[in-house]
């Protein structure tokens, strides 16, 4: 009888079946699939990492959070927590940044936003990277794409500057209203 | 300034080389090369198509021309100008295309393109229900359908004194489950016929919270139960109405084109043989433009989420105001399209529910064929405002999430898809009686599609289809850029056109479209005046993917050439002109 209190004590002990996992801090690499689910029923967005798990991701912030679930398809490296006690438990991450590193073919896109400039009274676009590399472009743009200034946008495109090319793009997050 | 500007090794295909039989490969890959049975229309298209062979276009790096168009005066002065973009695998990406305008001693210039005429203002209450649906839509994603037995999670209501026994009768395991104006109803300890009910209301704005809506059996038929709120008043007549035209025209035509709510073991989720039609005016307390709705999570175990009804359910607005019975019929053919596809895909295949674009724009094509379009012909009437801005399967330059994504044009724009698909494929012949509908081959393409275990772009390949997603969408971008035009040559070939539009000996209303021929319809009219189109110019600009453009070119004399070019990896991409004399 003494022996086996003693097990269950040092088994209680050892191994507190209510222990709150501790937050630790990850990066993790995959393909990003917008789900949904649940009894709320909204759209998350799942990371299936490389090693085949899937994590549901939680932006940091409400922007984050919306640039996630616009992800799908796309393979990102994500930065972020692990346990956040906000989150609920299992394999849910806190994402406070993420990079992406895949959009098709291995190839990489830059990201960041589009904006407006005045050139001699003609509104031309720009794509302003997350670097602050400005490039214009082409003017064939503005008339579709002047409502998304402000839109932050993952961009393919060759050349810098004035002789940049895009070759595609998609939004991440609109433009704010 | 041009980026891709386009080398003359592209081939360039002269008009006088495509005359009759020698020209346009519209429907090429599908071995159809019908011009139709108009004996003085062309067999072919005399359409001017840019094809390249040479192996700088095939590059699969950086850009790659498309190829150049050759417009001569001689043939014509007016010409329209097709582009379209289509790649299977970014369903979603947004590719820069530069077209290039020139004449033959140089280029053209750049100019502004200019617009034939401005957009029509949408209609707030069509986007009001727009918003409301997709609500629901999204309220219900990742619902996880019961497996095996569950019970219901309706209830026949305990009308009687308590201690006083009840004088139900057991439901048969066959049809009909139960006699007269009751539906069956297993609670999981016995099963009952049952005509006092009460109902799940879930809360969209709250979805996790639901009231018991007192309500009662009215109409049982073959495959639906009417099912009216307590709390309303709907007429005998009405009742009458809605379920005659569920029972012999709208379930019938719904489950030859889409297929049947039925499990692999041929019964229903509730295993009462029949869809509760329950007619409530909560929904106006939702939204009040929103005729009606599926929701995927009534398929799910009560006993896991106590929110689902545990029933094959589709919600109704009352018939009042601007609500009619032929408003309420088109919703009951576009909803119930929603439950037999989430079967499906998701009950009986395990599959993934339809992407929206698609499960839509069937739902919407669902109203049609039924004889109830009007609704969805204003999404065409919309799409026909926005064509170079929408995508097929993805946001289009216009919105930024797939929840707004599923816009009105959108819809119409993937209404009208499916519309050309089953057309070309033979479409059916309806016959006299309320469904009487024999299948010419269009039916078959577009029950294929439903009852497959993939989704989105993956049902539309040529293996499955006859022509590959790109054949197709070139081919509707054509379709819809001549339809009722009466361009010499061209709009009489039924290669390229849609079926002249056909008035429903049940409904009384029209099936089909004439892109250039305005629909009287009992809400009032609804335009079309074929694509608003814009000048060709030489500019770059984006197209979405699964997307095109529809554009003109006066050439006043001798030949201005058209040419495009886009990303290289993993898009198909075309130009083609199609000269516009009346």
């Amino acid at each position: 009888m003494a022996l086996t209190t003693l097990v269950l004590l040092s088994a209680l002990s050892g191994h507190p079946a209510s222990a709150v996992p501790r937050p630790k801090t990850v990066q993790m690499r995959g393909e990003v699939r917008e789900v949904s689910g649940g009894k709320l029923g909204k759209s998350r967005a799942v990371l299936v990492a490389d090693d085949g798990e899937e994590y549901t991701m939680h932006g940091i912030d409400s922007e984050t959070g919306e640039e996630l679930t616009r992800l799908a398809g796309v393979k990102i490296d994500a930065f972020g927590l692990l346990n956040d006690p906000r989150l609920p438990r299992g394999r849910h991450v806190l994402v406070q940044r993420y990079q992406i590193v895949d959009v098709g073919k291995g190839v990489v896109p830059r990201t960041g936003v589009i904006a407006s400039v005045d050139m001699g009274g003609t509104k031309r676009l720009l794509f302003v990277d997350d670097d602050g590399r400005a490039d214009l472009l082409p003017e064939g743009w503005g008339k579709k794409m002047n409502r998304h200034v402000g839109a932050r946008i993952w961009m393919v495109g060759s050349g810098e500057g004035a002789s940049f090319k895009p070759l595609r793009f998609s939004i991440l997050r609109g433009a704010r209203k | 300034m041009s980026l891709f500007r386009p080398r003359r090794l592209l081939l360039t295909l002269p008009f006088v080389a495509l005359t009759a039989c020698e020209g346009g490969t519209l429907g090429d890959d599908d071995g159809d090369t019908d011009g139709g049975t108009n004996p003085n229309c062309p067999a072919q298209l005399p359409i001017v198509q840019a094809t390249c062979t040479d192996a700088a276009c095939n590059t699969t790096t950086g850009t790659k021309a498309v190829g150049t168009v050759e417009l001569s005066a001689d043939t014509a002065n007016d010409w329209i100008v097709v582009s379209y973009v289509s790649s299977v695998l970014f369903e979603n990406d947004n590719p820069n295309i530069a077209f290039t305008k020139g004449t033959a001693g140089g280029l053209g210039g750049q100019k502004a393109r200019v617009y034939d005429r401005p957009k029509a203002p949408v209609d707030p209450a069509r986007l009001s229900a727009l918003n409301a649906e997709k609500t629901v839509r999204e309220n219900a994603k990742g619902a996880v359908p019961a497996r095996g037995e569950v019970a219901t999670g309706i209830r026949g209501r305990d009308i009687l004194p308590p201690n006083a026994i009840r004088q139900d009768t057991e439901c048969a395991a066959t049809a009909p489950y139960c006699a007269g104006d009751s539906v069956c109803v297993d609670d999981g300890q016995q099963r009952l016929c049952q005509s006092m009910l009460q109902i799940k209301w879930r809360d969209q704005n709250n979805p996790t919270q639901f009231e018991l809506v007192d309500a009662t059996v009215r109409k049982v038929g073959a495959f639906g139960a009417i099912v009216t709120d307590d709390a309303i008043t709907v007429s005998d007549a009405d009742i009458e109405t809605l379920s005659k035209r569920f029972e012999e025209r709208i379930a019938p035509i719904d489950h030859q084109f889409f297929g049947e709510p039925r499990d692999a073991t041929g019964k229903d989720f509730d295993d009462n043989g029949v869809v509760i039609l329950f007619i409530t005016s909560r929904i106006a307390d939702f939204n009040a433009d929103i005729v009606g709705f599926f929701q995927a999570t009534d398929l799910e175990d009560p006993a896991v989420n106590d929110a689902s009804n545990g029933a094959d359910l589709l919600y109704l607005q009352p018939p009042g105001g601007a609500i009619d019975l032929d408003s309420i019929s088109g919703t009951i053919a576009h909803e119930y399209e929603h439950l037999i596809s989430y079967y499906a895909k998701v009950i009986n295949r395990q599959s993934s529910p339809e992407a929206a674009w698609l499960d839509e724009g069937l739902a919407t094509f669902a109203e049609d064929v039924a004889g109830y379009g009007a609704d969805s012909f204003r999404n065409v009437s919309t799409y026909m405002n926005e064509i170079g801005t929408t995508s097929l399967t993805g946001f289009g330059l216009v919105y930024t999430s797939e929840f707004e994504a599923d816009s009105i044009e959108r819809r119409g724009m993937a209404h009208l898809f499916l519309r050309f698909l089953y057309e070309q494929r033979g479409g059916a012949t309806y016959g006299s009686g309320p469904a009487d509908v024999t299948d010419n081959g269009g039916i078959a393409l577009i029950n294929g599609i439903v009852q497959s275990p993939d989704t989105s772009v993956e049902t539309i390949t040529a293996a499955k289809t006859g022509r590959s997603l790109d054949a197709w969408l070139r081919d509707f971008y054509v379709a819809v850029a001549i339809d009722g035009a009466g361009y010499q040559d061209v709009s009489c070939n039924t290669m390229a056109s849609f079926a002249a539009p056909e008035t429903d000996a049940y409904t009384g209303f029209q099936r089909g479209l004439d892109l250039r021929t305005s629909i009287s319809a009992s809400s009032g009219t609804i335009p079309f005046n074929g694509p608003i189109t814009s000048t060709f110019e030489t500019e770059e600009t984006p197209i979405p993917s699964n997307g095109g453009e529809i554009r003109t070119i006066n050439v006043a004399s001798g030949v201005v050439t058209a040419a495009m070019g886009g990303p290289a990896e993993d898009y198909e991409m075309g130009i083609l002109a199609i000269p516009a004399t009346r």
